[in-house]
């Protein structure tokens, strides 16, 4: 008894602590605690508790706890839960007067009452089937197996109830795959080691292959071998007795394996050594295995191949320049479903095939079906996915050019490959738009992006697709004469640096380049580059070691270099910018060791000398730096990203006089890494905005071909 | 030809004859089943067998016969297996290959072991077929040094090979088909089932504390896998370690002659290390006559020259760390298996 006491009384002391700091907290700050949670941390119900607390305490702020009440009707409806609709019926019913609130709240009653469902002229019936991502499904289309924090769990569709799977001793258990009698489900989980010892004395980690019963009973482990530190299972064979899986192995190749569902006992298909399936499906007789694949190291994009799973053959099934990922087995085994991106869209194609190949050409099914990620197929011929929503796009927005301030709501510039459309550039008459998008798989990244140029009056785009590994902070920089961008890359042989890249041809000259290989994701090598206005010049910073940054012209032509600024002490440089007359240098800078993003912005004459600070920006715990800097078209100010204290808003723009001064706020949100261009009109500026990634799990009913011409 | 390669090929002969005898094929009809070798332990079920020439026991028997035949060089001396003698894992003990009329080669006989899963084949990887490849060292001059033509034409002539070549591929004697014949044996030419594999399939007792320490070298400090990995115990790729830099120059341009890139000058094909304690000497030039003195060539970061592949670097290994790394090589000696 005595011994429990001290623990007691710190667990009650803690309560009191904690009820004590939230007694502290006003309304509003709660309401950025749960957002924060929610947004940033990911705990949905931990930001549904403060919410929950939020509301109770204080009803008498009306207006925050109807937005608290919304927000709490949105993890709900994250969580799958159905207590998301009392939420929203109670904005209705005890705050009437929030009007923002009850029209919020009403429109999310109606978007759950009746599930999204789209019926195609084709026939093709498109429907939401549940408000978060699912990482399995049943055959018959009833259960869901999805990841629940850092567990597994199943959610009955009939129901609506979920519940947890037992984790055994393991970790993170993920990946499920579902028997084919949809009694059993496969996943990985790992721990440490018990039996071995790394050399540096640590426990290396060991991932098993486990195999749980539905409802919870039997968990067992059929793969633990510490020579298999990660594993991933991709599917059962349709006879229910081997598991496909992939093996990452300590002594470096991945292996396509089959696991025996009722030994463990494993039999290698095939060795990949550093290539790594996305996806691998069992065509419906067992027979063969289709899996997508990248070829190449220095290239994301993947092709999918026809395995034999007796190893007697294997067949490049398609082979084409775009990506073309996650294959499928049409249910009647005689056509493999596959997302490519060769119409620069992501696309849904088809291709027939017959004794492990191809048997013509691969058809469109669907046109630009988004960022996905396919499940699979239930018994009915129901075709199931995930599909993802928001990230990074590019956006055009009006300033009034007095005020600064923004007028009207921002416009989404291509909704091509949404998510993944980051740092514009304007041409210099004004004409042209250009950005980066992302091709490879959606999310951020630059490996596998292109350039798309994008005329503002007709609305058409070309692309550029030079053979380059865009750096992950590069800008890009189109120069005065329109004919080339400058950015910064990576070659074919690992060579950084600033490159020339054709505007119309997308071939790629290095301008200057890092003097040997270098590490990959060094952050610090950043290359931050601007044009000169005659366009014979560059400017650039020179941070090859991440210790000592310079900015330097150099003379495109001839090579000649000059060194305009060195600080005194290490500093980083980054984001410069030359005003529009050509005779002003602006660019961050931010000491060593702190922050690698700029902290001051800083103005120095483009033809050397000691520049004067135009800004110091707030040190607050969250925020206090900016990710880019832009002049105003008339010199007079500068626009620069803000990185604020509020953990839901990523960035703002704000400007401030070139002559420094009090900064002001523009009134947008922006994604600050790649920022903000102004237009040559003075008025528009390009901006990147970044919206929160979500998945949710979609089912295509009768979308594949029929050989009947029923539709 | 030396006795033991002949007796080795009557014994062929007649076990094929004997086989032949006893099956429903015997010459008017052509076995279209397609085989496949039983695998040892460690390698993957998938292996690359072109769909024109699936693996038949009649053309792997027909492939055995004439590996051991030294009717395929121009004086009659030499059969493959002179180079590639089963009894050191495939290769002949020597620095580099000596051919017909003793005439001396450039580079070190390469084991056949597990060629199936090649991708490139030659030191240099000028070759992408088996099919393709099993005919180069016969053309050779500085090694079998006979045209196809005059092979298919002693083929024809002989008393036993036509009726082979029917019952293996239901038609006269042709150069496709001795090339298929050839390849289809090589790939049944297999080792696996060494310490290493039942190792790393979870017996754990299969290494000695002495080979687990070389294990841990190989992956670790000696950074070996980053070339010597996979079921073969090789990337299949080209890397100059500078065993061909010698008084300031390249004796052997290496991958740069099929390729002509600058980076490949030098370069040569990772050997797989399985059975590599019976494939001495080492190297593509067989220039190396031990383990331990490849072990001292890599410790010090191969040979420094201006296409050396950057992976390359001193490694400062201990004497323990090295001999560990010897032991642990000698858990790759496995079970060589050939044929259907």
């Amino acid at each position: 008894m005595s011994a429990r006491r001290p623990l007691l009384t710190s667990l009650a002391m803690l309560i009191l602590f904690a009820a004590s700091a939230t007694a502290q907290q006003t309304p509003a700050e709660l309401l950025q605690s749960a957002l924060y949670k929610q947004q940033i941390e990911g705990d949905l119900e931990g930001a549904a508790e403060i919410l929950q607390g939020l509301i109770e305490e204080f009803p008498q702020h009306r207006d925050i706890a109807a937005r608290a009440l919304v927000q709490l009707g949105r993890v709900h409806e994250t969580l799958g839960s159905t207590h998301a609709e009392s939420a929203y019926r109670r904005v209705l019913n005890d705050y009437p007067d929030q009007q923002e609130q009850v029209v919020v709240a009403r429109s999310r009653l109606a978007a759950l009452r009746q599930p999204a469902t789209v019926v195609e002229a084709s026939g093709v019936v498109v429907r939401q089937v549940w408000t978060r991502p699912a990482a399995a499904v049943s055959p018959n289309g009833r259960y869901l197996i999805f990841k629940d924090k850092e567990d597994l769990a199943v959610h009955d569709l009939h129901t609506g109830e979920s519940r947890r799977l037992p984790r055994g001793t393991g970790r993170v258990p993920d990946h499920p795959a579902m028997s084919p009698d949809g009694r059993h489900v496969a996943y990985v989980s790992w721990k440490r080691s018990t039996q071995n010892v790394d050399l540096n004395g640590s426990r290396p980690r060991v991932s098993e292959l486990r195999i749980v019963d539905l409802n919870g009973s039997r968990p067992r482990v059929l793969v633990s071998n510490p020579e298999v530190p990660w594993l991933q299972p991709f599917a059962w064979s349709p006879d229910g007795k081997q598991i496909l899986t992939v093996f990452e192995r300590k002594d470096g190749p991945n292996q396509i394996v089959l696991v025996s569902a009722a030994d463990g006992s494993v039999r290698v298909l095939k060795s990949l050594e550093w290539r790594y399936p996305g996806q691998m499906s069992f065509s419906p007789d067992g027979r063969y295995i289709a899996y997508d694949s990248r070829t190449r190291r220095d290239a994301p994009e993947r092709d999918i191949f026809v395995l034999a799973t007796d190893g007697s053959r294997e067949s490049a099934l398609v082979e084409h320049p775009a990506g073309d990922r996650f294959p499928l087995w049409t249910p009647d085994g005689k056509a493999i479903l596959f997302v490519s991106d060769r119409s620069r869209t992501w696309d849904h194609w088809l291709i027939p095939v017959a004794a492990g190949k191809a048997q013509g050409s691969a058809v469109l099914v669907k046109q630009n079906v988004g960022p996905i990620r396919p499940l699979g197929f239930t018994t009915d011929g129901n075709y199931y996915y995930n599909l993802a929503h928001g990230f990074l796009d590019v956006y055009i927005a009006t300033l009034d050019p007095v005020t600064g301030e923004a007028l009207g709501a921002p416009a989404l510039v291509s909704d091509r490959y949404r998510g993944g459309n980051t740092l514009p550039e304007w041409s210099s008459d004004g004409r042209y738009l250009a950005y980066l998008s992302r091709r490879g798989a959606p999310g951020p990244g630059f490996r596998s992006s292109i350039i798309a140029i994008r005329s503002l009056e007709t609305g058409q785009e070309r692309e550029l697709a030079p053979e380059l590994t865009f750096l992950e902070d590069t800008r890009l920089r189109w120069s005065p004469d329109g004919r080339s961008f400058l950015v910064s890359g990576e070659d074919t042989d690992g060579h950084r640096g600033l490159y020339q890249i054709d505007a119309k041809t997308g071939d790629v000259a290095p301008i200057v380049v890092s003097s040997g290989k270098l590490p990959p994701r060094s952050w610090w090598n950043r290359w931050h580059a601007a044009w000169s206005l005659d366009g014979k010049a560059i400017f650039y910073v020179r941070d090859e070691d991440g210790k000592s940054c310079e900015i330097r012209i150099r003379d495109t032509e001839t090579g000649r270099e000059r060194r305009l600024y060195r600080p005194a002490s290490p500093t980083h440089l980054s984001n410069l910018a030359l005003s529009p007359d050509g005779r002003w240098l602006a660019f961050g800078a931010a000491s060593n060791g702190s922050h690698y993003v700029a902290q001051v912005v800083l103005v120095m004459p483009a033809s050397g000398g000691e520049p004067r600070e135009v800004l110091k920006l707030d040190q607050g715990t969250v925020g206090g730096w900016t990710y880019s800097i832009a002049w105003t078209r008339d010199g007079s100010h500068l626009l620069f990203s803000k990185r604020v204290a509020s953990p839901t808003i990523p960035s703002e723009l704000w400007r401030v006089s070139a002559q420094g001064g009090e900064p002001q706020k523009v009134g947008l949100v922006m994604y600050g890494r790649g920022g903000v261009r102004a237009h040559p009109d003075g008025r528009r500026i390009a901006f990147i905005n970044r919206t929160d990634r979500k998945q949710e799990l979609w089912m295509m009913e009768n979308f594949l071909p029929q050989p009947s011409g029923r539709r | 030809m030396n006795s033991r390669n002949r007796a080795l090929m009557r014994l062929a002969s007649a076990t094929l004859v004997a086989v032949l005898l006893l099956t429903d094929a015997v010459a008017s009809q052509v076995s279209p089943a397609p085989q496949r070798p039983e695998l040892p332990l460690g390698l993957d079920l998938y292996m690359h067998v072109p769909d024109d020439n699936h693996l038949t026991p009649a053309k792997v028997a027909l492939g055995r016969m004439l590996f051991f035949d030294s009717l395929l060089s121009e004086d009659r001396s030499l059969a493959c297996a002179t180079c590639h003698n089963p009894g050191r894992a495939f290769t002949d003990g020597q620095p580099v290959s000596v051919g017909v009329f003793r005439r001396k080669g450039t580079r070190n006989v390469p084991t056949l072991v597990n060629r199936t899963y090649g991708e490139t084949f030659f030191w240099d990887g000028r070759i992408t077929t088996l099919e393709e490849q099993v005919l180069q060292p016969i053309q050779h001059p500085k090694e079998m040094d006979i045209t196809v033509g005059e092979v298919v034409v002693r083929l024809e002539r002989d008393q036993v090979y036509p009726d082979l070549f029917q019952a293996a591929f239901g038609r006269e004697v042709n150069d496709g088909d001795l090339a298929k014949a050839l390849a289809s044996y090589v790939r049944t030419i297999l080792s696996g089932n060494a310490p290493v594999d039942r190792y790393l399939n979870g017996d754990r007792h299969a290494l000695t504390e002495r080979q687990r320490q070389g294990l841990r070298v190989f992956r670790g400090k000696g950074s070996c896998t980053a070339c010597h990995l996979g079921p073969t115990f090789t990337d299949e790729s080209f890397h100059n370690t500078g065993v061909a830099w010698q008084a300031g120059q390249l004796l052997d341009q290496g991958r740069f002659a099929v390729t002509g890139k600058e980076t490949d000058r030098g370069a040569f094909k990772t050997p797989t290390l399985r059975e590599v304690t019976r494939t001495a000497p080492y190297m593509h030039d067989g220039s190396i006559a031990t383990l331990e003195e490849v072990i001292e060539f890599y410790d010090r970061g191969g040979n420094a020259n201006p296409y050396l592949d950057p992976i390359l670097r001193p490694l400062n290994l201990s004497l323990v760390e090295k001999e560990a790394l010897v032991a642990f090589l000698r858990a790759l000696t496995g079970q060589i298996k050939e044929g259907l």
